[in-house]
């Protein structure tokens, strides 16, 4: 609607600006390069109708009606407009090739764009073209490979039972131990706060990185992790309305089931049920009064000891269930092929004083797991006045609606696997083991139970999990030319995101019927309501901000000087609430909450329990920022640069301490265009930039609080409240500090090779880090640690960028190929005397030492297996032996072997595009180098307790006698032996090298802008092919592992086919 | 010109906004689901931590290097070392981390006590006036407590020459990134005192229960201190002030002194209530109290049944006010009147100090003949003696022993002999202030004694 109405006051505009007349007018249109007439370019009167188009000399003529403007057009250059007065001759119209116009970059930081010749800091700009190669809908996903030094760290991903199923982003490395280290993300002017995936990637027109001091410290207490700066489209003023279209579909087949090699085949498996259950490792789980989950083949085989099966019916179970494999049952039933769908419309144009740009989006995908779907309309628009030449306002509003279902059942978090678990069988959706053992459950009908079966098939339409999500964005800008070079600038910026997840069980999903039935009393009466359970949430985020900034550009001779300064205020408030409802009918509306939780009920099968108070939580925070900013840029005739930011940040994160001291956050830069200089100057290198830049940038560490905060309880000795001290705050609480050095050049030679090399060594100071503190100071018993502003580390590499034109003259190539290096030492830490040295190699989280990396991979190290039992073998007294215990409790810090880091050390991409008439092919080439994951292997403790801990490896295990020589997998132990298991898992020999090279993506796009040409008022069309995650190419490891997912269950970067239009008029 | 005006204009415009809103707005505070302890309510629920401010949190180091028991040898070997070491009287008593506990529980009172402080001062005293008071009155008791309690067993004993020694780090707010030095004994001695006295000025005679100092608490807690630090003329005139409020003993003949643990938790006689934390050198179960000092009990003095239990030919013990094997380490009115009667012999008031002993002994004593006609060194010792007898394993009796030390007349040397040596500790030995846990000096820099 709104988008109709602007359109709509467009036209009336153009109308009200046209004027009447009628004479000839003859002219010649030429390239502003050359000089040359450009043959085929259209004159226009407005979008639609066509006056002439100039000839192979490029001269035209056409007869002037009610027209006092043209739009003169042709591909490849930037359209111009046009002002006609009666009977002119000899018009010349130069155009501007669109293949000059983008050498012009015009980085942006949030605060100021300037073209990058000028700038003294390191950036790297990511065009529109480059951002549109990839057909993800997530605007962050595209960078993948793309941006240089930016890291997407996938160590937690597709782990099982992995609370952080997130991708983390580093930008050059990290700097950060406790504090979130991914960069600041900024939208335009202001720090996204809602969810950056959910914004339409169509919308985006460039993406500017800023790495060092002298690009992040306009950002100050936020921006020692880097900033990503993201520029939405615009309308350009004096530009002709052009309407783009971009339709694409994406398809990927279903998931590799058997990527991950945890997995034992059915009959394996079942050999191995059976020799446990002859060695009586089932025998306490039988029969206890938990009713402790058993699997069908350990079932059947107690069935057949007592006689209630025979030995053919044992035979047959077994043989059929020793043809199933879970993976395929799982690759059927609960997977499928995925399907995207993105369709874009956008205009944009503008007048004299106008310009606008009105975008909308919709995206459907149908995801891999069956039972999850997204959905996402989006809109975004901007329309820019200028009512007198001094002044303009922006306005600006977007929407962004989602609709995401996950229903899904993943098999991989069942509590029981086995690998012949089917999902169906002849009647229905089959059951599969779950919480108690499957005699115990069958009874369930019999004893007036509600069916107890947990059937994985049948959950699919059981539950019902939606969430929505609703954003909404204001901007207005107001900005006004007080004196020529100076002007005022007011930006103010509203987000509103309203998030509502909704999780209905319905009352015959697994969850409720086991609740009423644990619940049901030996009467048979239900205390727990026999109804659907309903939990909500709602989330809210609003975040406003405002700036006031005074920019000034002056040139006084050779001299330049742009300055900027300003002050920002931002308040950030997330609320949320949830709420749960028993017994809740969907229909009426009506629930069951009146019940007596205070009562302890006797359970089934065993102990007893209250019934769980249904908890609803509310929360709120509010964070508020408050900086005053001023940058500074200065150059003599273009040659010597000089740059300086400061930036001062109070928060209402930080303590008194830290906003009254107000030392601020600082930056300088200084470039010299060496290229520029008479001495110099030559036809070979055109360019020659040479760039020094060393500044202090911040990180906020959201999780500690600047104030004490205690806790409130019941003394049991007074009946009085009490007050526990829970954190004595931090009253000096302030931002994590980084001392950035950035020695770097740019260069151009011959005016198609270009490239860039950069330098930097980052010293990070007063990061958070597990202090030892005082006990006068601050004792909070037993021992005197805090967390707080201490640690330090230092991460160093660099970055290098080449790029090469287009050369060739029938098949045009070039190629973009960067390269980085980072590595990080932790310099200051006192170390955590909680953690045992086991601690070290389990689990990703952080384990700072001082003097190493703090992504260090530690190993147990590797003694080999006993020759006679196949046992790992450990070293206790400088003896080999088996006694595990007592190993891992003499270990220390020193007797771990340290592989080096889990983060690749080296990351590079190498972009290739050849384009012959109108196709054009680019391929992605990516690579990691110079670093190590851990994989997994068979764990014997778990296959006996619930069958995860399966792997392959299990078939090369120790056997026999002199097995120790050919294999490193341990034997059977045939009982549950405490820390066996851990010195092989978490041992050196399952490290493996990461390094790999990748193929990331092949795109294929065909131009029919020629065909088309000036037919059916098409500017543009061409269609495009796009595979995206195409394969590994070499790897260092020999199991045919994806470094990225090394302990993924299946394969979590399926080929993605994309097939899409892309069409403007 | 025109420039200049709208340059002029701007800056104001700037300087406006600057100043407009920074302060208030940024102290809202961000989570509204933590607490951020800043009302009356706060602070009052801060100083009824219990498990913080009185249980189990009192140090056992000074009634471990008293010495009243005695330890075998087989046993002392077992110990953990800082309880071990302190009972030989050790230069380094701390072995790693452990044992901080009886520096730093007395800290965290401190850091409470400062909290509810902090927070009293940014609140306004006019709309519950009285609430106020009793709030800082008793923030003040215990900071003021738990200082005492640190320089009865970290400083040497206070007096003329000692008063420029080595004191305690005084901590006065919650900054956690303050530099702090050690004190001299001197002003150590003068926060507790002001503090108490101020606290004196701000309490109500009552307080809902023995957790939560009253000015009682407070006054009597002046007379201990003006006591230690030999003001005689003070200590009289706030014991003899805390006894006119309120000073009911607890008559030993009415009590049946066979049980397990004769006294009751909040007996007649306990003004406030604190108790030492566990260690294992003294346990009620093990402790073997010194025979020498069992001697001193006369037959009819009821507390050698009351305080004692013999088992297997040791006599635990099992006298706590606490009511079980859990030491008291509070204050009651037993040492008040112990305190009136020192005072008063020493500021030369015999007859009135006779009168408080035998009044105390009274109610101690079947069948007491009250003394009388005792010379006043006599009267003293005997005064000193009950103290002894009276105050055992509360948490005095070191203070006690450094104090009397003082007075040639009065001091003592006392021996230890484990594993065949002879340990002998004499009087104002620089070794009556115990070092500092070692974790301590290490992270707080501080000058070790």
């Amino acid at each position: 609607m709104i988008n109709r109405y602007c359109i709509l006051a467009f036209l009336v505009l153009i109308t009200f600006f046209t004027a009447k007349g009628q004479s000839s007018i003859k002219g010649r249109v030429v390239d502003e390069k050359t000089q040359k007439g450009i043959a085929g370019a259209t004159i226009k009167a407005d979008h639609s109708l066509v006056l002439a188009k100039t000839d192979s000399e490029g001269a035209f003529v056409f007869s002037l009606k009610t027209y006092d403007t043209v739009w003169i057009s042709s591909v490849g250059y930037k359209a111009k407009k046009l002002a006609i007065k009666r009977e002119q001759k000899n018009v010349l119209v130069s155009l501007m090739p669109e293949s000059v116009m983008i050498e012009e970059v015009q980085i942006s930081t949030g605060y100021y764009s300037l073209p990058k010749e000028r700038a003294t800091g390191s950036f790297d700009f990511i065009d529109r073209k480059t951002l549109q190669r990839n057909t993800s809908s997530a605007i962050l996903d595209r960078l993948e490979d793309i941006a240089p030094s930016l890291q997407f760290d996938k160590r937690k991903i597709g782990q099982m039972n992995s609370d952080n199923n997130r991708t983390a982003m580093r930008l050059r490395g990290t700097n950060t131990i406790y504090a979130d280290g991914s960069p600041l993300i900024i939208l335009d002017n202001f720090p996204y706060d809602g969810d950056i995936n959910g914004l339409n990637p169509n919308d985006i027109e460039s993406i500017t990185v800023l790495k060092d001091a002298a690009a992040t410290s306009i950002w100050g207490a936020r921006a020692s992790n880097g900033v990503i700066v993201l520029t939405s489209k615009k309308g350009k003023r004096d530009q002709p309305l052009t309407v783009s279209l971009n339709a694409v579909n994406s398809f990927s087949p279903r998931p590799d089931l058997t990527y991950g090699k945890d997995f034992i085949n059915a009959k394996d498996y079942i050999d191995l049920e059976k020799v446990f259950f002859e060695k009586g490792i089932y025998d306490a789980r039988y029969s206890d009064a938990s009713k402790s989950p058993l699997s069908p083949v350990v079932t059947w085989l107690y069935q057949h000891r007592n006689n209630k099966i025979s030995d053919t019916d044992l035979d047959q179970r077994l043989r059929s269930a020793a043809q199933i494999d879970l993976r395929d049952e799982a690759k059927r039933y609960l997977y499928r092929s995925s399907f995207l769908q993105q369709y874009n419309v956008n205009m944009r144009g503008g007048s004299s004083d106008l310009s606008y740009f009105f975008s909308g989006g919709w995206d459907g995908q149908r995801l891999h797991d069956i039972g999850n779907s997204q959905k996402r309309t989006t809109f975004s628009s901007s329309v820019s006045y200028y009512p007198i030449s001094q002044l303009k306002f922006d306005f600006g509003y977007g929407f962004i609606a989602n609709n995401n279902v996950a229903n899904t059942v993943d098999f991989r978090n069942f509590d029981y696997l086995y690998p012949y678990m089917s999902l169906k069988q002849e009647d229905g959706n089959a059951p599969v083991l779950r919480d108690y053992n499957l005699e115990y459950v069958a009874e369930a009908p019999t004893s007036g139970l509600l069916d107890w079966n947990y059937r994985p098939l049948d959950e699919l339409n059981l539950q019902s999990k939606r969430s929505g999500m609703n954003e909404n964005r204001w901007s207005l800008a107001i900005n006004y030319g007080i004196v020529k070079g100076i002007r005022l600038s007011l930006n103010l910026q509203s987000l509103m995101a309203s998030t509502n997840y909704r999780n209905l069980e319905k009352k015959d999903a697994y969850y409720v019927r086991n609740l009423v039935n644990r619940y049901t009393q030996a009467d048979g009466s239900r205390v727990f309501p026999y109804g659907d359970i309903l939990s909500q949430s709602r989330q809210q985020l609003t975040s406003k901000s405002g700036r006031l900034q005074l920019d000034v550009d002056r040139q006084f001779g050779s001299h330049r000087v742009v300055f900027l300064s300003g002050m920002e205020q931002r308040e950030v408030v997330t609320k949320l609430d949830d709420y749960t409802l028993y017994g809740y009918n969907d229909e009426l509306l009506t629930s069951q909450m009146i019940l007596d939780y205070t009562k302890v009920y006797p359970l089934r099968p065993q102990s007893s329990g209250r019934i769980p108070f249904p908890m609803s939580t509310l929360k709120e925070n509010i964070d508020r920022y408050l900086s005053y900013y001023a940058n500074l840029g200065y150059d003599w005739k273009s040659k010597y640069l000089l740059s300086g930011s400061v930036r001062w940040d109070a928060s209402n994160l930080f303590g008194v301490n830290t906003n009254q001291k107000g030392i601020p956050l600082w930056s300088v830069g200084l470039a010299w265009n060496m290229g520029d200089e008479n001495f110099f100057k030559n036809d070979v290198v055109q360019q020659l930039k040479w760039r020094v830049s060393y500044g202090k940038n911040g990180n906020i560490d959201r999780s500690m609080t600047a104030y004490p905060t205690v806790s409130y309880s019941v003394n049991s000795s007074t009946n009085l409240q009490q007050a526990l001290v829970t954190s004595p705050g931090n009253q000096n609480l302030r931002w994590e500090k980084v001392a950035t050095l950035n020695v770097g050049m740019d260069f151009r030679i011959k005016g198609k090779f270009r490239g860039s090399v950069d330098y930097y060594r980052k010293k990070s100071d007063d990061l958070i880090g597990i202090d030892l503190i005082d006990p006068t100071v601050y004792y909070g018993g037993s021992q005197a640690k805090l967390k707080r502003n201490y640690a330090k580390m230092e991460t160093a590499g660099m970055d290098l960028t080449l790029g090469y034109g287009e050369i060739g003259s029938r098949i045009k190539w070039s190629n973009e190929f960067w390269l980085s290096k980072t590595s990080n030492r932790v310099t200051d830490y006192y170390g955590d005397n909680t953690i045992t040295v086991m601690g070290y190699t389990t689990g990703m989280d952080k384990r700072p030492i001082k003097d190493k990396s703090l992504d260090a991979l530690y190993s147990l190290p590797w003694f080999g297996l006993d020759h006679t039992t196949g046992n790992p073998l450990v070293i206790n007294d400088g003896v080999r032996n088996t006694e595990y215990t007592k190993y891992i409790n003499s270990l220390s810090m020193n007797d771990l072997v340290n592989h080096g880091s889990s983060v690749p050390i080296w990351t590079g991409a190498w972009r290739n595009n050849f384009r012959w008439k109108d196709l054009t092919l680019s391929f992605n080439i990516a690579f990691k180098l110079g670093y190590y994951f851990r994989r997994n292997s068979v764990e014997y403790s778990l296959l006996m307790t619930n069958g995860k801990g399966m792997h392959e490896d299990y078939l090369n295990r120790w056997k026999q006698a002199g097995d120790e020589a050919v294999t490193n997998v341990p034997s059977n132990p045939f009982a549950n032996i405490a820390n066996r298991d851990i010195v092989y898992t978490q041992s050196e020999i399952l490290a493996e090298k990461g390094d790999h090279i990748r193929l990331r993506d092949i795109r294929l796009d065909y131009s029919l802008s020629k065909l088309l040409h000036n037919r059916f008022k098409i500017k543009d069309l061409s269609i495009y092919g796009y595979l995206n995650n195409v394969g590994i190419l070499w790897r260092k490891n020999k199991l045919g592992l994806d470094p990225d997912y090394p302990s993924a269950s299946y394969y979590l970067s399926p080929r993605i086919f994309s097939l899409g239009i892309k069409m403007s008029y | 010109m025109k420039a200049r005006n709208t340059l002029t204009l701007l800056f104001v415009f700037f300087s406006i906004l600057m100043q407009g809103c920074k302060k208030e707005w940024l102290e809202i505070r961000s989570s509204k689901g933590l607490v951020i302890p800043s009302t009356l309510v706060d602070a009052e629920a801060i100083l009824n931590r219990t498990s913080i401010m009185n249980a189990s949190r009192a140090s056992p180091l000074g009634d471990i290097a008293a010495g009243d028991f005695v330890v075998p040898p087989s046993y002392w070997s077992s110990l953990v070392p800082w309880q071990a070491n302190a009972y030989l009287w050790r230069d380094e008593v701390f072995i790693d981390n452990v044992g901080l506990e009886n520096w730093g529980n007395f800290y965290q009172q401190i850091y409470y006590a400062n909290l509810a402080l902090d927070i009293l001062s940014k609140n306004d005293k006019t709309t519950d006036t009285n609430k106020f008071n009793n709030i800082r009155g008793r923030a003040l008791f215990f900071r003021s407590w738990a200082y005492f309690q640190l320089a009865q067993v970290y400083c040497m004993s206070y007096s003329e020459q000692n008063k420029s020694k080595r004191g305690l780090p005084l901590r006065e707010g919650t900054d956690l990134d303050v530099k702090l030095d050690r004190s001299t004994l001197e002003q150590t001695y003068m926060l507790v005192k002001t503090d108490l006295e101020e606290a004196v000025s701000l309490l109500d005679k009552n307080s809902e229960n023995i957790y939560q100092p009253n000015k009682k608490s407070a006054l009597m807690m002046l007379a201990r201190v003006n006591l230690i630090m030999q003001d005689y003329k003070e200590a009289l005139v706030h014991s003899d002030e805390a006894i006119k409020i309120d000073g009911t003993l607890l008559d030993y003949n009415k009590l049946n002194l066979s049980l397990a643990y004769p006294f009751k938790e909040n007996n007649t006689e306990v003004i406030f209530y604190a108790s030492m934390s566990y260690a294992q050198i003294i346990s009620d179960t093990r402790i073997d109290v010194n025979a020498e000092l069992l001697k001193t009990y006369e037959d009819n003095d009821l507390r050698k049944k009351g305080f004692f239990n013999l088992k297997n030919g040791i006599y635990n013990f099992k006298g706590s006010y606490i009511g079980s094997g859990v030491y008291f380490a509070g204050l009651a009115k037993d040492e008040l009147y112990l305190i009136r009667s020192e005072s008063y012999l020493r500021t030369g008031d015999a007859d009135k100090s006779l009168a408080d002993l035998n009044h105390l002994l009274i109610n101690r004593y079947s069948d007491f003949q009250p003394i009388k006609d005792l010379p006043n060194a006599e009267l003293l010792k005997r005064i000193l003696l009950e103290r002894r007898k009276e105050l055992l394993l509360r948490c005095i009796a070191w203070s006690d022993l450094k104090r009397l030390n003082l007075d040639k007349e009065t001091a003592r040397t006392i021996t230890r002999s484990v594993e065949g040596s002879t340990y002998i500790l004499e009087p104002n030995s620089e070794r009556y202030a115990m070092p500092i846990p070692k974790a301590v000096v290490d992270l707080g820099k501080y000058e070790q004694n």
